[in-house]
């Protein structure tokens, strides 16, 4: 059973004096090269990783961490593509440390490796896997080298990996609490053949395996040759070093942001198995230089998957700060230094020990972006303002499948457009279309060729930018993408989605900025795809098949389907086709402030629509040759004012008609106490 | 009397155009000039006016006596930095028009720096080579297998086709997807061909035939880039070749090749001339690791502004085949050079979130330059901060040719980085050289270590005009004992492009699943067989019948075989240099997949091997070379060990960094040392292009070839 004590810690081993004595004195300069050294060394076995994996989340999303920990577990020096799973592994060194190194018949003895996929001794679900080894000096442990990779195939009640039917843990797949699987520099081959036989697909769980096994005997074998060259005594305080300067730094960074309370209450519409609507309240105080973390009144435990540990909720405030503001620094457990938390027990953010909880990194993202907005809050009035976001879209929508393939082999994948997904506006240029989301650092798609050639029986009809999936604002939010497959060179297969947001938009505008569109997931069965895959030409003009729009889509032959966010897997037959509508990101300041030679330009590359130029940002052109009519614009927009100040009404008024207001207790069932 | 054959080398940079005139008899000259960006040809006339004139004959003599120029371009480059291309157009798969911009999302941090990628929310995509208005969809879709799922609408192509050529392009590529899988895309050139006559002057440029391999997008990018840079290159380069055949060259011009080769200008694809100057440095490299009979080899080129590495391991160099050029990811062979933004120029800082100093990426360039130049410059600059050691000689900088001051150099260093952090200059100009040392060392472990070998294995091969300043240093900490220097470094590139051979290469993806299976058992599927040869086949026909039209013969043709293989579930690939080239049993079979094993293993370890996945084979390469003579390099008689007394130079205080102290030093003229020389450190010797520091702890020996090799001793 999990150690609530170590999990509950979310603080870095406190330093002695004479760690503090070792950080200030030693060599600067040698100490410059040792760190790069070892980051190069770390972003070397990274990129080995990415070449290894089988999982696409592995060579497309290239969701890697490869990481030194200090002795006690505590991140020093990370390589990572993604935020929200880097700091997680310290839990589990830490939970080695205290149960395994004097268990008889385990013991922690050099060339060992642990794997660890369960969120309760750190890390975000079953299907991130963190393989740890610890890295000697004689017969002392100095510190830790570990490699995090997603896996799907754990063997869950659905494919996938994260399956949305799931009311608890024992539904989710095989968990791994800190199993040794290489003892002393060999494989257990008897541990390994139990976990591939968990799994829909052993051979991308083996392979994935088999790179984090290669990544932490390349950073040990050259930590070795570090450690012979500077002593043991320069190496554990340069670690130490490392936390030590990312804390001073982000100290330094949150002092110099006002004071107060920044309070951000965030409702979602997907409580895991059916539309329901829950909360996250959080309340950020801001103090010199600290910030007073209280989760309180967030929503009881969740029936679904929907539910998050306390390593994850740190590691949703670590992906919002190292995106925003302490991206200069190295990432480590330092970031996290600044911080002082409360989080309830028995809630969403830390609930029973069997609550299903697949869906972790779907609500931590969402708990990131509330973080991310009371940070851009506070960056407002700070020198750090020209680093504010508006909000991005915050929800991960991911479709999963699984079955046969094409060449007759097992399949069980996530597809991973919503990696492209968009960024808020700045406060002075639109935000990125479809450039990364916030959680992942490095973020690709993958090729439609790619996907079609070596993951699954799937096949791309289009993938391209969403018109108008961007908040209008002063800057507009980045556009999302949208794409429609069908099922292809198989009978059938199971397919599935995952995620949230269809209902509520959890993406809000800044400073005047409006939100973006929710996402969608449709389906259409017995389409007669090869009649309708036809292009014609009538008049002389080109009637398309139905798939190269959202909006046509929607008069497809056949039985539309709109599917929630979470979809249990469905089978799907071959030529069905599903689409996938993905969500933009807000915009930032009055849409009538906006330039009207920018909306032109976007409406030129097909990124705002007529509709929207004229409806929203009230611009006055000619649709042809979009020549603005600067005066008549000027004169419209002016009059918008107008009537908005007529419209207007005081606080308080809004508070007492606001009050008034409450949803279908249906959708209350699992929101805890109103409001 | 037989007149003297000349073969003539040129690489063109950013600032200075290199050359390299070999003789029939042995002479090897060297001369450089400026670059001139607007018309490079000017530059390049103006070195060959220069060898004439050394030679003392007439250019047109000169010229007609010239059997080769082979020529290293910075053209393509130029083009894609400065966006001076054609107005394009594309066509691709209907729904997918948006492909190319939103660069798999990733394209937003590819190609960036460390703390630029970290900096997410202000890191930006590069600006597209095509406007969007001007890429349209055709209605049609093909599978992984090439079969058609929906069938090209020819009324569609002519009516979008219609729509781009009325808005003034100058190009149309097209890349569809799977589209070297059938011919949907030759389909759409015909359509367009015999519909629009009028517009047959504008070219179009089909993905299928730039790059058959699978991935759309580093497809789509190779093909438009190739087409984006094309117009220009020809131009320029048929335009060079007219120059010379007026003045009575009648030979080839041959390009340099970024995949390691010359070949015709006919026969280049533009992309292929993209990087072709530092890629001519590694084949000199690999040239002069089989003289020196050394295999493992690090070249490392520090310069003004940028130090570039390659790694030769076990005498082959590494290939990147998902390269990224200018930022947008390709697809090619291309031999690996890795960058950093640091020289002798580059700018040293104090980043103020550290309080640490840091050296580059930004360099002063050559004007203002460093501020010891006296050009305005204020930033200090690691060429300021060795001109305060004591190392570089600020009377004999270029030969004298040059004078530096002194003063400049301290009072920015001082101002801008001692001041501040409380420190004297001294002090300060010791921490950005080691600061930039300790860079440029983690780089050269980061390289080497990627292709699963040990640094202190490796011999370096320091050129530009500070590596032989600063490689005993960016070596320590590495334990790497040997470096070798070369008597040519400043024209290392226009070297290697002496010692090329004209290399075609061609390219197809076929996948082949499981040659071995789980049960590591070999296929024995003579379809597989079949598809495995035929593919060869028809790469060796295409080969031979592009040299065929350059006048060589087929007997002069070698081909070497290569395959891009990876374990069942995987998804990258690795490349591998084929041990067969036809498959007839399964005794060759598993020759090939225990080929692939033995690289996997050398290069990930056994621990990542996964032979229960099997083994698939992805993409046939197959590289047809002929083979050219290289130029002789005479050995030399060796003389004393003891330097001939003028080349002494007067000594100097020289700061050491290494024992932390300055020394009265013995200084050396490098043009007046002889084969056979011996110098010990400490010592600085002084050439023309470069200064050479030789710490204490290593000898400097010239050696019969006179170039010059850094040994540790003791």
């Amino acid at each position: 059973m999990f150690d609530k004590a170590i999990l509950e810690n979310l603080k870095r081993e406190r330093f002695s004096a004479e760690d503090m004595e070792a950080i200030k004195t030693i060599d600067p300069v040698k100490y410059e090269i040792f760190k790069h050294r070892l980051y190069h060394l770390l972003d070397e076995a990274r990129e080995t990783v990415k070449k290894l994996g089988s999982s696409t989340v592995i060579r497309d999303t290239g969701e890697i961490i490869t990481g030194v920990y200090t002795a006690a577990g505590d991140l020093a020096l990370c390589s990572s593509t993604i935020f929200l799973h880097v700091i997680g592994c310290g839990w589990a060194i830490r939970y080695t440390l205290k149960y395994r190194k004097n268990e008889p018949g385990v013991g922690i003895y050099d060339e060992d490796q642990f794997w660890n996929n369960d969120s309760w001794y750190g890390g975000q679900h079953a299907c991130d896997h963190t393989v740890f080894t610890p890295l000697f000096y004689k017969d002392e442990i100095i510190a830790w080298s570990a490699c995090l990779t997603h896996s799907s195939a754990v063997g869950a009640c659905e494919p996938g990996g994260m399956p949305v039917s799931a009311t608890n843990r024992y539904m989710e797949g095989i968990r791994l609490p800190c199993v040794k699987v290489i003892e002393r520099g060999k494989k257990r081959e008897d541990i390994l053949d139990m976990i591939a036989s968990f799994s829909r697909d052993p051979g991308m769980m083996m392979l994935d395996a088999a790179g984090r096994f290669a990544c932490n005997v390349k950073v040990r074998s050259v930590f070795k040759e570090l450690l012979d060259k500077y002593g043991p005594e320069f190496v554990k305080a340069s670690l130490k070093k490392m936390i030590y300067e990312s804390e001073e730094r982000c100290k330094f960074k949150v002092s110099q942001l006002n004071d107060g309370i920044y309070n951000e209450v965030c409702f979602q519409d997907e409580q895991g198995q059916e539309y329901g609507i829950i909360k996250i309240n959080l309340s950020i105080t801001k103090k010199n230089e600290k910030l007073y973390v209280d989760l309180l009144g967030s929503s009881p435990p969740q029936p679904g998957p929907m539910n998050m540990t306390p390593s994850v909720v740190a590691g949703a405030f670590f992906t919002a700060v190292a995106h925003q503001l302490f991206w200069d620094v190295d990432w480590n457990v330092g970031l996290l230094g600044p911080f002082e938390w409360k989080i309830p027990e028995n809630s969403l953010c830390y609930p029973q020990y069997d609550s299903a909880i697949n869906q972790a990194v779907c609500i931590g993202t969402v708990l990131a972006e509330r973080v991310r907005r009371c940070l851009s809050k506070m960056m407002y009035d700070s020198p750090y303002k020209e680093d504010l976001m508006a909000d991005c879209g915050g929800v991960i929508r991911v479709p999963y499948f699984g079955g046969i393939d094409q060449y007759g082999k097992p399949c069980s994948e996530l597809t991973l457009t919503f990696n492209a997904g968009a960024e808020g506006a700045m406060i002075d240029e639109n935000g990125q279309d479809a450039g990364g989301i916030p959680v992942i650092t490095r973020a690709d798609m993958g090729d439609a060729e790619s996907w079609e050639h070596i993951t699954g029986p799937i096949l791309f009809l289009a993938r391209g930018y969403l018109k108008d999936s961007g908040g209008a604002g002063k800057y507009r939010g980045g556009n999302a993408l949208w794409e429609a497959h069908k099922i292809h060179g198989v009978p059938e297969l199971w397919w599935g989605s995952l995620g949230q947001g269809d209902k509520i938009n959890i993406a809000r505008g800044f400073g005047g900025g409006y939100p973006p569109p929710t996402s969608r997931n449709l389906a259409v069965f017995n389409n007669n795809f090869k009649r309708i895959s036809r292009t014609r030409i009538e008049n002389g003009e080109l009637i398309l098949p139905p798939f190269y729009s959202v909006e046509e889509f929607l008069k497809m032959e056949g039985d539309i389907y709109e599917a929630r966010g979470n979809t249990p897997a469905t089978l799907l037959k071959e030529d069905d086709i599903w689409i996938q509508v993905f969500q933009g990101s807000a915009g930032l300041g009055d849409p009538l402030e906006a330039d009207p030679e920018s909306v032109m330009k976007d409406i030129r590359e097909g990124m705002v629509s007529h509709w929207m130029a004229k409806n929203v940002y009230l611009i006055e052109y000619d649709e042809k040759t979009l020549r603005v009519e600067q005066m008549a614009t000027e004169r419209k927009r002016e009059q918008k004012r107008r009537e908005r100040i007529k419209k207007s009404m005081k606080y308080d008024e809004y508070l007492e008609k606001i009050k008034k207001v409450k949803p279908d207790g249906k959708l209350l069932k699992t929101y805890g106490a109103w409001p | 009397m037989t007149a003297i054959k000349y073969r003539i080398d040129v690489d063109t940079g950013g600032t200075f155009t290199d050359g390299v005139l070999t003789t029939s008899n042995g002479r090897i000259l060297t001369e450089k000039e400026l670059t001139t960006p607007s018309d490079l040809s000017i530059g390049v006339m103006k070195l060959f006016a220069e060898f004439a004139k050394k030679e003392k004959i007439s250019l047109e003599v000169l010229l007609q006596n010239t059997q080769s120029i082979r020529y290293c371009t910075t053209q393509a480059t130029n083009l894609l930095i400065e966006r001076k291309g054609p107005k394009l157009a594309m066509i691709t798969t209907r729904g997918f028009e948006d492909t190319l911009r939103i660069m798999r999302g990733v394209g937003r941090v590819d190609g960036l720096c460390e703390m630029e990628f970290k900096h997410l929310v202000r890191a930006r995509r590069p600006q597209p080579l095509i406007q969007r208005n001007l890429i349209v969809g055709v209605t049609e879709r093909v599978d992984c297998k090439g079969n058609v799922v929906i069938p090209l609408n020819e009324e569609e192509v002519k009516l979008q086709a219609e729509y781009l050529l009325n808005q003034g392009i100058e190009g149309i590529v097209v890349c569809l997807l799977w589209g070297f899988k059938n011919l949907h895309e030759q389909q759409i050139r015909e359509i367009i061909k015999n519909e629009f006559p009028e517009y047959s002057s504008i070219p179009i440029t089909l993905a299928s035939e730039v790059s058959p391999k699978f991935r759309e997008l580093p497809r789509m990018n190779t093909a438009v880039i190739n087409a984006y840079i094309k117009r220009d290159i020809e131009k320029s380069t048929y335009g060079l070749e007219m120059k010379l055949k007026e003045k009575e060259f009648h030979g080839p011009v041959l390009l340099m090749q970024n995949f390691g080769g010359v070949a015709t200008i006919n026969n280049t694809f533009p992309l292929d001339t993209w990087n072709s100057g530092p890629v001519a440095g590694i084949l000199g490299g690999l040239f002069f690791g089989e003289l020196y009979g050394v295999k493992n080899i690090a070249v490392v080129d520090v310069g003004g502004t940028s130090f570039d590495i390659s790694v030769i391991a076990d005498g082959k160099y590494a290939v990147n085949t998902e390269p990224l050029v200018e930022r947008f990811r390709c697809q090619g062979y291309l031999i690996e050079v890795k960058s950093l933004g640091a020289g002798g120029g580059s700018i040293a800082w104090i980043n103020e979130l550290t309080g640490r100093v840091e050296v580059g990426p930004h360099s002063a360039g050559a004007d203002p330059g460093p501020a010891a130049y006296g050009f305005g410059g204020k930033d200090p600059t690691v060429t300021d901060a060795d001109i305060l050691l004591g190392v570089i000689n600020p009377e004999y900088y270029h030969g004298g040719r040059m004078r530096l001051s002194v003063e400049l150099a301290r009072k920015t260093i001082k101002e801008e980085i001692a001041d501040p952090l409380g420190l004297d200059e001294i002090e300060a100009a010791k921490i950005i050289i080691k600061t930039l040392n300790g860079k440029m060392q983690n780089l050269i472990f980061k390289e080497i270590s990627a292709q699963g070998y040990d640094a202190r294995d490796f011999a370096i091969f320091a050129i530009g005009g500070l590596g032989p300043t600063h490689c005993t240093d960016f070596t320590e900490e590495l334990n790497i004992a040997k470096i070798y220097t070369f008597l040519n470094s400043p024209v290392f590139s226009a070297l290697g492009a002496s010692v090329s051979d004209i290399v075609h290469q061609y390219w197809v993806s076929r996948r082949i699943n499981q040659l071995m299976n789980a049960l590591e058992e070999y296929t024995e599927d003579g379809e597989v067989f079949k598809l495995f040869n035929s593919t060869f086949e028809n790469l060796e026909k295409r080969a031979a019948r592009d040299l065929e039209m350059e006048d060589f013969e087929k007997k002069q043709l070698q081909y070497t075989y290569q395959v891009e293989m990876k374990y069942g579930d995987q998804l990258s690939e690795i490349l591998i240099k084929s041990p067969v080239n036809r498959l007839n049993g399964k005794d060759e079979v598993k020759l090939l997949c225990d080929t692939f094993i033995d690289n996997y293993n050398q290069t990930y370890g056994e621990v990542a091997s996964y032979k229960k996945g099997g083994i698939d084979l992805e993409t046939f390469i197959l590289r047809a070379l002929i083979e050219i003579s290289k130029p002789h390099f005479e050995k030399q008689r060796k003389k004393a060990k003891s330097p001939p007394i003028n080349a002494e130079k007067k000594r100097r205080d020289v700061f050491f960094i290494d024992r932390d102290c300055w020394v009265k030093t013995r200084i050396y003229d490098r043009e007046k040392l002889e084969a056979g020389n011996i110098i010990e450190g400490p010592a600085i010797i002084e050439s023309v292009s470069t200064t050479y520091k030789v710490p204490k702890g290593w000898v400097f020996m010239v050696d019969e070839f006179l170039n010059g090799i850094y040994e540790k001793v003791g």
